[in-house]
């Protein structure tokens, strides 16, 4: 793979690995990172790049390892400050304080970073970035039926808390 | 309407396909919408336009790459300029060593008084020669017997003693 052709297959999908970096670690400036590295990493193994079915899927799946560390790092030093934290709310806001925010698109934005990592990730994928069920699994390693289950319960989540903050803008 | 609640149904049931998924959320919404579940699909088709927001990302990156790549350059070069070296190093060897054995070959002709003579045409001189030097080995190997018959000489004083006392 030439510079060029890294230039104009691989780069384009910088926001897309962003996005996802970015769902895993509710980070930007972290998120940025793994990109950074995620992008060096596929330049590094450009030989490998024949073997490699759907490059997409691949960088996506660099992408979440690389993310996925970062992650792993990010919690244990969070379980070193309050270890009675759960990883269920580690990483979100509490209903109160998504309640009490103004705008409704920060409320689902906090919905969603409260969601377990397995259903983040998979939200992420299937819901935002529409991707089929089989390159989900592709690219994260999960099992069909594990993907099936956790979009689903993801959306139950979801909508339980959107009743809660529909329930609250109608009574105020 | 109807029809786009049907299939808000069948999404929250995980029955939708990617066509269907796409169609609730790619739908024009009002901005003023004040319905919850539509601004979440909004908040969907939205956040999939979220761009990496860091000025000269790209550049940076290229930036990067090159670099590397003069790096690896660099190290290739000297790993080639080791390897020129290496070879040189073995030619001049060889080249010196050559000369080395030609030239002890050539210049240093063994002297003449030093005649090189061997027994094997004679065997009876070849057979007193070994003899000799059988002899020789032998009153060698009886010096070292010698030795131990002191030995033997000082356990049977040793054991003379003990009896005594």
């Amino acid at each position: 793979m030439t510079l060029e052709t890294f230039t104009s297959d691989v780069l384009p999908l910088k926001n897309k690995l962003y996005r996802f970096a970015k769902s895993i670690l509710d980070d930007g400036e972290l998120a940025k990172d793994v990109v950074q590295e995620t992008l060096m990493k596929i330049w590094e193994k450009r030989q490998d790049m024949g073997k490699v079915q759907n490059l997409e899927a691949w960088c996506m799946t660099i992408t979440r390892n690389f993310a996925l560390s970062k992650y792993r790092l990010k919690d244990n030093q969070n379980e070193g400050l309050d270890m009675t934290n759960e990883r269920w709310s580690s990483h979100s806001n509490s209903p109160y304080q998504l309640l009490e925010s103004s705008d409704v698109f920060e409320k689902i934005e906090g919905i969603v970073s409260g969601l377990p990592l397995k259903m983040k990730e998979v939200f992420q994928l299937r819901d935002v970035e529409g991707y089929a069920y089989q390159e989900i699994c592709d690219i994260t390693g999960y099992q069909l039926s594990d993907v099936k289950v956790s979009i689903l319960r993801a959306r139950k989540v979801i909508r339980q808390n959107l009743q809660k903050i529909y329930d609250y803008e109608r009574n105020g | 309407m109807k029809e786009m609640d049907e299939l808000k149904k069948k999404y929250w049931k995980g029955r939708t396909d990617r066509d269907e998924e796409r169609s609730l959320k790619n739908r024009p919404f009002s901005h003023d919408t004040t319905h919850v579940e539509d601004i979440y699909f909004q908040y969907l088709n939205e956040k999939k336009n979220e761009k990496i927001n860091f000025p000269d990302f790209d550049v940076e990156i290229i930036r990067k790459i090159k670099g590397q790549q003069g790096e690896q350059r660099f190290i290739s070069k000297i790993g080639y300029w080791r390897l020129a070296a290496a070879v040189i190093i073995l030619i001049t060897a060889g080249i010196l060593f050559f000369n080395n054995q030609s030239g002890t070959q050539t210049s240093a002709p063994p002297p003449e008084n030093l005649v090189l003579t061997d027994t094997y045409n004679d065997p009876e001189k070849a057979f007193e020669e070994t003899k000799k030097a059988l002899l020789f080995i032998s009153n060698k190997l009886n010096k070292g017997t010698e030795l131990t018959s002191e030995f033997a000489k000082f356990s049977e004083t040793q054991e003379n003693l003990k009896k005594e006392n």
